[in-house]
């Protein structure tokens, strides 16, 4: 009996040391389908919810693909997503569609004004205060977001489009042909070409730290 | 390391297997790098978008309970109009119709009228002081007709009394001897008897009238031609014709009035219901 109880004391203190629950979930967001189904109807949890589920990674694909100013891009794409959350179907990953290809439109607008005044605005890494690098990304020996967007210059536009919504707004080849209105195919070439030119790309090597 | 870099990572694989590339760590190391930029933190808000996520704009909240509810206002609205239609057909087809339901309705409001309207059609013209006996007819004619047998009888008062009215504004002194005379012919004489016997109320006028009352049963009852030598003195004295005998003969006159104004009716509504059809 008195084992017993003591395994059972041990058992609580190992789960009082557990992380939480929801890092031990395997979900893409924070948003899941059940929580976005019961938030319809509250918009103001709603748009908070969304918006802090889908910012940071907007921002990351603007970031990315080198949109001049791209913290006032991505509130432009939530004020157009937020208030047509109730015509979104598909649940989380149509959210996450709808979103991507929203924040694809204004960064080909973008593109488009950058290309008629290009140096409006330049993006400078050494400025962005957000590029602070985590410990983990330390230990994993990351690369610095400058180094990466020096790396990403040698791919062309569309290589650079596939990786960016392929790797940091994390879509499926399917979602993203349906973004760039190509085939999944074509999506799956592209991104081939893209790593081909990364890895032959000598100044691969370079930026690698040691 | 979060579920998300997990799955980024797993994602970066089967990248590099799609292209043949998973020997290359360089690689490998490069698009987890790119992939960090997914990490960056939601950027402040600025003040259109802190109002957007502080709640539902105005414009947006009533466009969306509008769409919610289209269907149900719809609804309403069309309920309203087709009940306005459906009343206002019923308004205006119920108006005048060649339903014999509806003529024998007015046929049949003529008749009661007299009785209810004999007092009041003979105001227009006459002096206040003569229309005092005229209301007094009333409740002794009308106990006094039953006995009679025939509704026509209080029918046929109105019409005799107008012209006995008519006469009696000509001759209002005449109106004070009628009642007087009239009692004496039927009781023989026994007029402070009868007074007591037929109505209690000390009234001197309403006194002579339930006697003359009595009297018209008794003549009505008798056959007309012996009615005859009594009723000539009612005929002769207007007044007494206005104030109580002189309802005796009316009676018989009045019945066949009313027979004549059926007779009319019957054909009108005979003449109506062949225009009918």
């Amino acid at each position: 009996m008195g084992s017993s109880v003591g395994d059972m004391a041990d058992v609580q203190v190992h789960a009082k040391d557990l992380p939480p629950i929801e890092s031990l979930l395997p979900v893409t967001d924070a948003l899941t389908d059940e929580a976005l189904h019961a938030l319809k109807g509250n918009n103001a949890e709603l748009f908070g919810a969304v918006y802090q589920a889908y910012a940071g990674q907007v921002l990351g694909y603007l970031t990315a693909k080198g949109v001049s100013d791209p913290e006032a891009v991505t509130q432009d794409v939530f004020l157009a997503v937020l208030p047509r959350l109730d015509d979104i179907s598909g649940g989380v990953h149509g959210l996450r569609t709808f979103i991507f290809s929203v924040a694809h439109a204004r960064m080909v607008d973008e593109h488009r004004k950058q290309s008629r005044s290009p140096e409006q605005h330049e993006f400078e890494p050494d400025r962005d205060t957000r590029e602070v690098s985590s410990a983990e990304a330390e230990a994993m020996g990351l690369l610095a977001p400058k180094e990466v967007m020096r790396l990403l210059d040698y791919l062309g536009d569309e290589q650079r489009e596939v990786l960016s919504l392929r790797i940091v707004a994390g879509l499926t080849v399917e979602q993203v042909a349906d973004i760039m209105g190509k085939s999944a195919g074509a999506v799956k070439q592209l991104q081939r070409r893209a790593l081909i030119t990364l890895r032959e790309h000598s100044a691969v090597k370079e930026y690698v730290s040691p | 390391m979060t579920s998300r870099d997990s799955e980024r990572e797993a994602m970066v694989d089967e990248l590099l297997l799609d292209a043949d590339a998973a020997d290359s760590s360089d690689l490998r190391l490069a698009l987890l790098s790119m992939g960090s930029f997914a990490n960056l933190a939601a950027p402040t808000p600025g003040a259109e978008l802190s109002a957007m996520l502080a709640g539902p704009h105005d414009e947006v909240s009533k466009r969306r309970w509008r769409h919610k509810h289209r269907t149900a206002v719809v609804g309403v609205a069309v309920v309203a109009a087709m009940g306005l239609g459906i009343s206002g057909v019923a308004a205006s087809s119920s108006g005048f119709t060649r339903n014999p339901s509806f003529i024998n309705e007015l046929l049949g409001n003529v008749q009661p009228q007299p009785a209810a309207a004999a007092p009041v059609l003979p105001l227009p013209d006459a002096p206040r002081i003569i229309t005092e006996p005229a209301p007094a007819v009333d409740p002794a004619a009308i106990p006094a007709l039953p006995p009679a047998g025939s509704l026509p009888v209080p029918g046929s008062v109105a019409p005799a009394e107008t012209p006995a009215q008519a006469q009696a504004q000509a001759q209002a002194p005449v109106v004070a001897q009628a009642p007087a005379a009239a009692p004496e012919q039927p009781s023989s004489g026994s007029t402070p008897q009868l007074r007591p016997n037929t109505s209690p109320n000390p009234a001197p006028n309403l006194q002579p009238k339930p006697g003359s009352g009595k009297d018209e049963k008794q003549q009505a009852a008798r056959p007309d031609a012996s009615l005859q030598g009594t009723a000539k003195p009612a005929k002769t004295v207007p007044g007494a014709d206005e104030a109580k005998p002189g309802h005796l003969p009316p009676g018989p006159v009045n019945e066949r009035a009313e027979e004549q104004l059926k007779d009319a009716a019957n054909k009108w509504k005979q003449w109506l219901k062949r225009g009918d059809h």
